[in-house]
């Protein structure tokens, strides 16, 4: 029981990360109908930013200089490279962020090599004890500021000028032109706002009980794409319920691996994805996801 | 050209406008129009006039279509208008488009918010904010309910209210009565009255030409990407030109020689269908002569389609009778009207589009084949023979429709041959009397002339009874031996043309209280 | 894909033509001319010998393959300037492979016609692609990785012995070291694929043999976080943990162990080590319970040939880190290149089947503690070393490892078949 438990909350905190950066996968698809497969790299990025300047600056204005980073990093791929393109097809723009993952996945893979490179958070490896559990301080800070996020966006989504522009211009671009809603700008927003997300998520990633920054850091990104299509690909909503089921299957199935033994080792990379089929099986458009996507 | 008569200065100047889509297709082919500051100027015109491409064009939202301007200007309150649709709207030139388009996922209150978002600042904000509360009190009630759950009236009001938010000068407005009640679009046409009383330039896009009239200064007639006609709305309200536009002209000489007929007469007796609490159609009656060309014509949503599902037995009628030859038809099933010799056509087109256009007919023929499918699969000489008798039959009522192609799969014909092939099919079943649901929607002028002649000969040479629903009068007039006119779900003229063109109550109908 | 594959294929066959043609040229006129008759072939001349080879410089283990570089540079500057060997300099001919194993053999056709032997070569994948050729073309290969899928093998010399083995050792340094006792259990995290697969072979066989219960957790190297996994292994209650992953996945492992207060000895495989461990947050973590068992000598071994090694080091690279499992493996591999060449040398053949047979007459070779004990290269079935050196993680020793004891072998070692 102790051990479920343990998993359960480790599992939970897990998955406040992956929600933040299916969060921004989320938004941008959102706003520019892009699934965009550069969001890992990104995260790299900002991951690697953080790791290589925190020494120099100091840990929370390297924070900074990593987010700002991977926002402009994420603005530039829309600006760039989207926007010219606006109209071409899920498929086209899908496959064109792919091609920008590989290229930035690469090159920061190669520049960090086999290093490790540590993200200099304050909170190290320090533990707190939570109802007898005990938790990775850094994790638990991620969920503090998962939650703060998620309550922050939704709060902004509903309530802001630009979070009703952003609303309009998901629902029906054109129409939103009409009323003076600047389209470039909504899309360049949700861009920069997924690339910050991916950064935070990032630095959480990287922070302990994962040893640091790695070539490989950008692939964890990958878990959050079950996340995304759990949770149905236009709903904020779900992109965080979507990550905290995920968070929650890797770790159980990571933890009862030898009680799972009877269905292979290794499952807990299988696992997200195997969820998200069953739900897609039973829900074709993801938890919460809009019907009319299946047809797109 | 004739120039209006302009007393204020013009807010917008549109000079020799081309539009054309894809780099290759025409829609405007040198438009020129000036909107004096505080008017009503209403654009008219059919399907395919360029109505909306001129709006997109004012708008800026002509590349989402791939459309571009290839020449003339467009001057918004003195200056040359930009390319962005965003910056034209932040300019205070507004556009209410088509089909409402309210953003059905936000609240009442965040599309106001949305609109609201093009305002010069935060006073004409809570001014704008004010004005709609005062003209839309329905949308304050509603203000936290989802857009989508409004009723198209509703939806039509809080499309125009968002786009007040935005504090226009100029307020465009496309086709805001379509696919409304009459009440509705009454007060449609009053709110703009208000809207334009209080200093708003409006622009006014509408099919319905009688309420376009009843509330426009001005009007231009568009008719294939040019400007026809224009004028005073009263004038052009008055103009023999519009009418003949809109109303037709009847046959100089009526060639309604009787035709042959083994037919029946058609008669429908009080005839009532109610949805819910509403009307679509109250006590009509009107009875189709055998061998005659009867034409059911109205405005949009006047309930034509309504009563010929009845006909046909998609809907069931909530009173009066409908009797072919003696048969009550109110009771009985689709396949079993069919069976009586009642065929009908569709608006949308119903055909298989990756057969051959002779394949697509012969099916309709299996109504009248002996040997089953079965024996013709295996080629049976009987079989054989009955097919090509069959065959002989479809090439004949082919010819008859100007159709030469046989073999090509329909895919690949164009949209006014397939309708004739749809009319075709139709007619494979050997009808005594063929229901045609507006059979020219959407073509242009050769095809529906292609279209017209198809359906003359096909009576003459068949013997058959043709009801034809139609929204353009212009069509009918032509070759309809008797009209009935419905508006609002109510008969309000029926008798020759000529007859219903002179009565007055049609002339309301078609071109508002002017006429 | 399949026709890229071709095509490939065709081109790989053209170039290999080409690089026979040449070399045999030169092979043929280098016998007429050689002095005191030692037979020269492909890659050896009257006064050069070229070794290849072919670390990734591009690709994930680019830090890696430029670290053994160091180390293999470093080894034969010296060598040449002392005097080379048989009296010719030693050119080192240098290709990129980027970890692919598809560029591999296109970098490996480039220069097999123009060397006598691959000095090194990364990856087990790379080896197993160039193994045919290798084999036809009668080339020893140094393997930089230490599995014992790859035997027996002729052609290929692992520095020391394998993960099998480690394991084994590391399961005995446990019992005698540690206090582990029959019926106790023992947690294993592993990668998927041939290294830690192969070392899980060793520990299932030392836990068999011992009367352990091994609770096996498989992971990838893109598992960064072993929250699952040691919340398994705490209620499994192991008594140690064997590691045969990736450093991040130790940092991951070791922080997350002391979190959850499962304070118990960790025994990590070579790969498993790096000193830049010591700046993450679990280095407080691994001080405490973190140990290594590799045949290569932790740096702070005061040995001859690790300190030489590390003096020649710090001379020519003042920036630079030496690594255990970089610079210095392949300052080992070249360690053993040299007393094959020396050997061929002194049997008058330089030829490839001249160097393989030296190789293999090689029964003591002595690194001078660069690898625990002498490699024995006589039984290609066999990995040349049986011994290792087991070491704790220390934040002051070079390189964040100190030996504990001398190098040690196992007893069971001795009846484990490959």
């Amino acid at each position: 029981m102790n051990q479920f438990v343990t998993l359960l909350v480790g599992g939970l905190f897990l998955g406040a990360i992956y929600s933040l950066v299916a969060l921004g996968f989320v938004t941008v698809f959102k706003a520019t109908h892009v699934i965009n497969f550069a969001q890992g790299s990104v995260l790299l990025l900002g991951a690697y930013v953080i790791a290589r300047l925190h020494e120099s600056l100091g840990f929370w204005p390297a924070v900074a200089v990593g987010l700002l980073a991977a926002a402009a990093c994420s603005v530039l791929i829309d600006v760039v490279l989207i926007r010219r393109i606006r109209r071409a097809d899920l498929g086209t723009l899908a496959i064109l962020t792919l091609g920008v993952d590989i290229l930035l996945a690469t090159e920061l893979s190669r520049r960090i090599g086999t290093d490790v490179l540590n993200i200099g958070a304050p909170w190290g490896n320090h533990v707190t004890e939570l109802f007898g559990i005990r938790v990775a301080t850094s994790r638990v800070v991620a969920g503090c500021v998962a939650a703060v996020l998620v309550a922050g966006f939704w709060a902004a989504f509903k309530f802001t000028d630009w979070g009703i522009a952003m609303r309009s211009a998901a629902e029906d671009g054109e129409t939103a032109s009409l009323m003076g809603i600047r389209l470039n700008r909504v899309a360049a927003a949700a861009w920069a706002l997924a690339g910050a997300l991916a950064a935070v998520g990032g630095l959480f990633l990287t922070s302990f009980p994962a040893a640091g920054v790695t070539g490989g850091v950008g692939v964890l990104a990958l878990a959050c794409i079950p996340a995304v299509v759990l949770g149905g690909f236009d709903s904020p909503g779900g992109a965080v319920i979507g990550g905290l089921i995920i968070g929650v299957v890797s770790v159980l199935t990571a933890g009862y691996q030898e009680e799972l033994s009877f269905l292979g080792r290794g499952l807990g990379g299988v696992a997200p994805f195997a969820v998200m089929l069953l739900v897609l099986l039973i829900r074709p458009s993801g938890l919460f996801g809009t019907r009319e996507l299946t047809r797109v | 050209m004739v120039e209006v008569a302009v007393t204020a200065p013009a807010v917008l100047d549109v000079h020799d406008l081309r539009v054309s889509y894809a780099g290759a297709v025409q829609a405007l082919r040198g438009v020129s129009l000036s909107v004096p500051e505080g008017s009503v100027v209403a654009v008219l015109g059919n399907n395919g006039a360029g109505k909306s491409t001129l709006l997109r064009a004012l708008s800026g939202t002509l590349p989402a279509q791939n459309g571009a301007v290839t020449g003339g200007t467009i001057a918004f309150a003195g200056r040359e208008q930009p390319r962005d649709a965003a910056a034209i709207a932040r300019g205070g030139l507004v556009q209410v488009p088509e089909g409402r388009r309210v953003f059905s996922n936000l609240t009442v209150e965040e599309n106001l918010r949305a609109g609201g978002l093009a305002a010069p600042d935060k006073a004409a904000r809570a001014e704008a904010r004010a004005w709609v509360d005062e003209l839309f009190p329905i949308l304050r009630e509603r203000a936290t309910q989802r857009a989508g759950l409004l009723s198209g009236g509703e939806q039509q009001m809080l499309a125009i209210g968002r786009a007040l938010m935005a504090s226009p000068k100029v307020l465009l407005l496309d086709e805001p009565s379509l696919g409304l009640a009459p009440k509705i679009v009454e007060r449609v046409g009053e709110v703009i009255r208000e809207i334009n009383d209080r200093g708003v330039t409006v622009v006014l896009v509408e099919q319905n030409a009688a309420m376009a009239l009843s509330v426009a200064d001005h009007a231009v007639v568009l008719e294939v990407g040019e400007v026809a006609l224009q004028g005073t709305a009263d004038e052009l309200a008055e103009s023999e030109a519009v009418k003949e536009r809109y109303l037709g002209v009847p046959r100089a000489t009526s060639t309604a020689e009787r035709v042959e007929s083994h037919a029946q007469p058609l008669e429908v007796e009080a005839l009532s269908v109610r949805f819910g609490g509403l009307a679509a159609l109250s006590d009509v009656s009107f009875t189709v002569e055998p061998g005659s060309l009867h034409a059911l014509i109205g405005p949009n949503g006047a309930g034509k389609s309504t009563c010929l599902n009845v006909l046909s037995g998609v809907y069931e009628a909530t009173a009066g009778s409908v009797r072919y030859g003696g048969r009550e038809l109110t009771k009985l099933r689709p396949h079993r009207i069919a069976a009586l010799g009642v065929a009908r056509t569709f608006q949308n087109i119903a055909l298989s589009p990756r057969v051959s256009v002779l394949d697509n007919l012969l099916v309709a023929r299996h109504r009248l084949m002996r040997s089953g499918f079965l024996a013709d699969g295996l080629r049976l000489p009987a079989a054989r023979r009955e097919r090509a008798e069959h065959e002989a039959r479809v090439r004949e009522i082919a010819e008859l429709l100007g159709l030469t192609e046989l073999e090509r799969p329909v895919g690949t014909l164009s949209y006014g041959t397939r309708k004739r092939v749809e009319l075709a099919r139709a007619l494979c079943a050997e009808p005594e009397l063929l229901l045609l649901d507006e059979p020219v929607a959407g073509m242009v002028r050769d095809e529906s002339a292609a279209m017209a002649e198809a359906i003359t000969r096909s009576r003459a040479e068949l013997g058959i009874s043709v009801l034809l629903v139609e929204h353009d009068m212009t069509f009918v007039m032509g070759m309809a031996d008797r009209v009935t006119v419905l508006d609002f779900g109510k008969r309000i003229a029926d008798g020759t043309p000529a007859e219903v063109q002179r009565d007055a109550e049609v002339l309301r109908a078609y071109l508002g209280g002017a006429a | 894909m399949r026709r890229l594959g071709l095509v490939a294929v065709v081109l790989a066959f053209a170039v290999a033509a080409c690089g026979k043609g040449g070399a045999d040229e030169s092979a043929g006129g280098e016998a007429a001319g050689g002095e005191a008759a030692v037979k020269t072939g492909p890659g050896t001349t009257a006064d050069t010998i070229t070794l290849g080879y072919l670390p990734d410089l591009s690709g994930v283990f680019a830090p890696n393959g430029k670290a053994m570089m160091e180390g293999a540079n470093l080894y034969w500057d010296a060598k040449n300037e002392a005097g080379g060997i048989c009296g010719r300099q030693i050119k080192v001919s240098v290709q990129d492979t980027g970890y692919d194993p598809q560029k591999a053999v296109a970098a490996y056709q480039q220069l097999s016609g123009d060397v006598v032997g691959l000095g090194l070569v990364l990856g087990s994948s790379i080896v197993s692609a160039l193994l045919p050729n290798v084999q036809q073309e009668g080339m020893f290969l140094n393997f930089a990785g230490w599995t014992s899928d790859i035997l027996p093998n002729e052609n290929v010399a692992i520095a020391g012995t394998t993960y099998d083995i480690e394991a084994i050792n590391a399961v005995d340094f446990l019992l005698t070291q540690k206090g582990l006792k029959e019926g106790d259990t023992v947690g294993h995290l592993y990668f998927e694929g041939d290294y830690g697969e192969n070392a899980l072979k060793g520990s299932k066989f030392a836990a068999d043999k011992h009367g352990l219960k091994l609770v096996e957790q498989k992971i990838t190297p893109a598992d960064q976080d072993m929250t699952g996994q040691v919340s398994a292994f705490k209620k499994a209650g192991v008594k140690a943990i064997l590691f045969s992953a990736a450093p991040p996945q130790a940092a991951s492992l070791a922080g997350l162990a002391a979190s959850q207060k499962l304070d118990v000895p960790i025994v990590a495989n070579g790969p498993g080590w790096t000193p830049q461990l010591l700046t993450t947050p679990a280095a407080d973590a691994l001080a405490a319970n973190y140990h290594v068992v590799s045949s290569m000598a932790p740096l702070s071994v005061q040995s001859e040939g690790v300190t030489k090694f590390l003096s020649e080091y710090e001379a020519k690279f003042p920036e630079g880190t030496p690594s255990s499992n970089g610079s210095l493996y392949a300052y080992a591999g070249a360690q053993i290149a040299d007393a094959a060449l020396t050997k061929a040398c002194e049997n008058k053949d330089l030829t490839r089947k001249g160097v393989l047979d030296a190789l293999h007459s090689l029964t003591a070779l002595d690194t001078g503690g660069v690898v625990a004990g002498t490699l024995d290269f006589s039984d290609p079935a066999s990995p040349p070393g049986n011994l290792v050196y087991i070491a704790k993680v220390s934040k002051e020793a070079p390189g964040g490892l100190e030996a504990l004891g001398e190098p040690s072998q196992a007893a069971d070692a001795e009846g484990y078949s490959f």
